[in-house]
């Protein structure tokens, strides 16, 4: 352990899981928040490979909302487009 | 060893464009009449608003001049709004004395977690208050 070379501060991420807490994928922005804030203690606490793992999970976290919430956005507007398709032939007997 | 003195013409490109593109669409487009316009995940889900929830249409109101109409539609833009755009700041900012000045603040331990704090708090007051 004492020989261990400092690595690199890892990059916590942390913007990334303040955009996908207001972009509103919430549940998982919060996790990504938690991991990404955790990342820099654990640096500081020399806990290299540790804070390495939470950066990456707060990257991991951050995208699986951003691409939860865009599947969710991308089904609402066909669905809708759809639905508001067929209905405007419907009511107009096409 | 650190060359890296001004802003990447890479990132702050993207941000123009970003922000121009946004800025147009949203001035156009009342995203209250269009059904095409991004609605969020978490209200079609839950039926709640979310803690950003309204962003779209308060934008939209600023890029008119409607000042109080923005702030109405979500009053948790007023702090998390220019939080967010630090972060944006933070992004753009070369590697230096500054950047890390910034980064000290913003992604300071207490700050994230009041931050996620007050974002919970909103998100169960604006859901019983209906606003």
């Amino acid at each position: 352990m004492e020989n261990q070379v400092p690595v690199i501060k890892p990059n916590n991420n942390m913007a990334l899981a303040i955009f996908t807490t207001i972009c509103c994928c919430l549940p998982l922005g919060i996790v990504a928040i938690i991991k990404a804030n955790s990342v820099d203690s654990l640096y500081a606490m020399k806990q290299y490979d540790a804070a390495i793992m939470a950066s990456n999970e707060a990257k991991k976290w951050s995208l699986i909302g951003i691409f939860i919430s865009l599947f969710v956005v991308v089904l609402y507007i066909l669905c809708v487009g759809i639905l508001g398709i067929g209905s405007f032939a419907f009511i107009n007997g096409l | 060893m650190d060359y890296k003195i001004f802003i990447s013409l890479e990132k702050l490109s993207v941000a123009l464009i970003g922000i121009t593109l946004s800025g147009i669409i949203l001035y156009n487009l009342n995203p209250n009449l269009y059904w095409f316009m991004p609605k969020c995940p978490f209200k079609i889900i839950t039926g709640l608003s979310c803690p950003g929830c309204g962003i779209q249409r308060a934008i939209y109101s600023l890029l008119h001049g409607n000042i109080v109409d923005a702030i109405q539609y979500n009053y948790y833009l007023l702090y998390s709004g220019p939080y967010a755009i630090l972060f944006v700041v933070e992004w753009l900012l070369p590697n230096g004395n500054a950047r890390n000045k910034l980064k000290n603040v913003i992604e300071n331990k207490y700050v994230v977690n009041f931050y996620v704090v007050t974002f919970l708090l909103w998100l169960v007051t604006r859901n019983l208050l209906n606003i």
